[in-house]
């Protein structure tokens, strides 16, 4: 039996004056999933999310949460999710405990003050920041934001988290720290989680389940794996003798008339399994192999969009 | 709906922006009553020189009574910015601090919060003139004594101390309402801006242009005045005329009414259509 579906979009469009920010766009997240967005600046990603969540009104298209329409009279349905949208903003002036207090109000958490302080507390926890509780925001490092951001996306226990370009700005520790908790969150929490980025390496490390967005359209959607493992790649070849190279791949079958770049790197499709062999072949005929990157098919059609 | 006027009366109080007004009308009531204290008499003196010639004016003119109605002018340009200064924060300030994405994304309905705001702003607009009445009647006790008040309008009105009291009550109430139609505007402003000074900037240039139309005798504009909210704004004076007028009263605060409703409405229409991309 297939897992519920949690978000269901369907023909999403969004004009913003004369730039259309989301051209029909349309996925499905289920349940249990870590969901990547994958896609450049500016491509539609955010805008998509805030679809979403109501801070942006589609001009058509539909979007249904645990089943129901999402719209803004609807906003009931707030109360399944938690967001980090791009910047995790605070009320600077007042202390992570103050802030994470406030928006447990917004969201209707009807504790008694013991019980949210508890609550409050475990959530600090949970990010490793409940030495700074009492600390004003404004004392805090991007990397501290970013995780108090994300402990406000847990404070009414969600089923669904969304968080937009949430390693944005951090260093690679802090980029490890964010990755290991959105996987416990997944894994020991059993959260379905939404995260859009910009960088394929960390969609690739979290998500199992892709869509990959540029200049508001779809260009790919499905499962990461298998989206990685296509049969056809890309090879980018650099070697001490590109003439000879040439004539070894023709001969050998792997290539008739194969791209050369300015780098004077020859580029071809070949099937994965051919890769090993065309390694050897090259070896052996006394050829100094520089470089030899095998692409996949989303990889190569990532690194178009974002080069 | 109480809990979301709760929240927004914690976050207003925690901010050091919202002890400005109350700061700055402090200071606004000690320099009136200092001056007043100091060169009271002079320009007094200067004022009634005319009526000297013809009357015999007795007893202790600069008392507390002049010189709280002297307090009672900075209605007109003074306490309308500190009004609009956090009244215009109140929207685009969590716009501008990126803050509405994590209000907007939690189970709220627009409407209800933006009355909150609307509320919050508009209690904290009653407090400021509440506060100025206060500091204007006691602090002035420790400079002036009580006396006849006198009063010079088209007509001359000299009232009794124990005719005055109730006359402040009633002006710095209608005071007040003015000033929620300041707040008002600045507020509906507030839901346009991504920044806070725009909408103090925005408020005050309306308010300014207004009162020109309102108080220059320029014809085409005549049809007009009886609509603007400026034309009301001095309507206190009203309180210290005898015998009242109060159709006029009672007109000037419908008019008042109507644009508080109006910008509040108004204010309710565009935020909850607007979309949030800051």
């Amino acid at each position: 039996m297939s897992a519920e579906i949690l978000v269901k979009a369907t023909g999403l469009h969004k004009t913003f004056g004369k730039v259309k920010a989301v051209n029909d766009v349309g996925f499905e997240v289920r349940r249990g999933d870590i969901y990547g967005f994958l896609g450049p600046n500016g491509s539609g990603k955010s805008t998509t999310i805030r679809m979403m969540l109501g801070l942006i009104r589609p001009d058509s298209g539909q979007i249904k949460l645990f089943g129901e329409q999402m719209d803004r009279k609807n906003f009931k349905l707030l109360g399944r999710i938690g967001a980090l949208i791009e910047r995790p903003d605070f009320y600077t002036y007042l202390s992570a405990a103050k802030n994470l207090e406030l928006l447990a109000s917004y969201s209707g958490l009807n504790l008694n003050p013991k019980e949210q302080k508890h609550r409050i507390g475990e959530i600090l926890d949970l990010v490793e920041l409940s030495e700074r509780a009492d600390s004003k925001v404004k004392t805090f490092s991007q990397g501290m934001k970013q995780r108090l951001g994300i402990a406000q996306t847990l404070l009414h226990d969600p089923d669904l988290i969304i968080l937009d370009e949430p390693v944005n700005g951090l260093d690679p520790q802090g980029i490890k720290d964010i990755r290991n908790l959105i996987v416990r969150l997944n894994e020991e929490m059993g959260k379905t989680l939404i995260v859009s980025s910009h960088i394929l390496r960390e969609m690739e490390l979290i998500a199992n389940r892709m869509l990959v967005i540029n200049r508001g359209k779809v260009r790919v959607e499905g499962e990461v794996k298998a989206l990685l493992k296509g049969e056809k790649v890309r090879v980018i070849l650099s070697t001490n003798n590109p003439e000879k190279t040439l004539e070894i791949l023709k001969i050998n079958g792997f290539s008739e008339k194969p791209e050369i770049n300015k780098l004077q790197e020859i580029i071809f499709d070949l099937h994965s399994d051919r890769v090993p062999q065309l390694n050897k072949i090259l070896v052996e005929a006394d050829i100094a192999v520089y470089q030899l990157n095998a692409l996949n098919s989303l990889e190569d059609y990532f690194l178009s969009i974002t080069a | 709906m109480i809990n979301l006027i709760r929240i927004e009366f914690q976050k207003l109080f925690r901010r050091g922006l919202t002890y400005i007004g109350f700061a700055a009308i402090l200071l606004i009531v000690l320099v009136i009553q200092v001056g007043m204290y100091v060169e009271g008499k002079k320009l007094l003196d200067f004022l009634i020189k005319s009526l000297s010639d013809v009357f015999l004016l007795e007893g202790n003119l600069i008392n507390i009574y002049t010189v709280s109605y002297i307090v009672l002018t900075s209605l007109w340009i003074h306490i309308p910015v500190l009004v609009a200064i956090v009244a215009g924060d109140m929207v685009s300030g969590e716009a501008g601090r990126g803050t509405f994405r994590l209000l907007l994304t939690r189970p709220v309905s627009r409407g209800k919060l933006l009355t909150a705001k609307y509320i919050t702003a508009q209690v904290y607009t009653a407090m400021l003139v509440v506060f100025l009445a206060i500091m204007s009647l006691v602090i002035g006790r420790f400079f002036f004594p009580a006396g006849d008040m006198i009063v010079l309008l088209e007509t001359i009105n000299i009232f009794d101390s124990t005719d005055v009291l109730w006359r402040f009550g009633a002006a710095y109430g209608y005071g007040m309402i003015s000033m929620w139609v300041v707040s008002g505007l600045a507020f509906l402003f507030s839901t346009k801006a991504t920044n806070s000074l725009g909408p103090v900037v925005a408020s005050m240039s309306v308010l300014i242009l207004f009162t020109i139309i309102s108080n220059f005798s320029i014809g085409i504009f005549d049809p007009i005045k009886p609509f603007l909210f400026t034309t009301y704004l001095n309507g206190w004076q009203l309180f210290f005329d005898e015998p009242l007028r109060m159709d006029a009263i009672i007109k000037a605060i419908t008019i008042m009414v109507a644009h508080i409703t109006v910008f509040y409405l108004a204010a309710w229409l565009i935020f909850t259509r607007k979309d949030i991309q800051s």
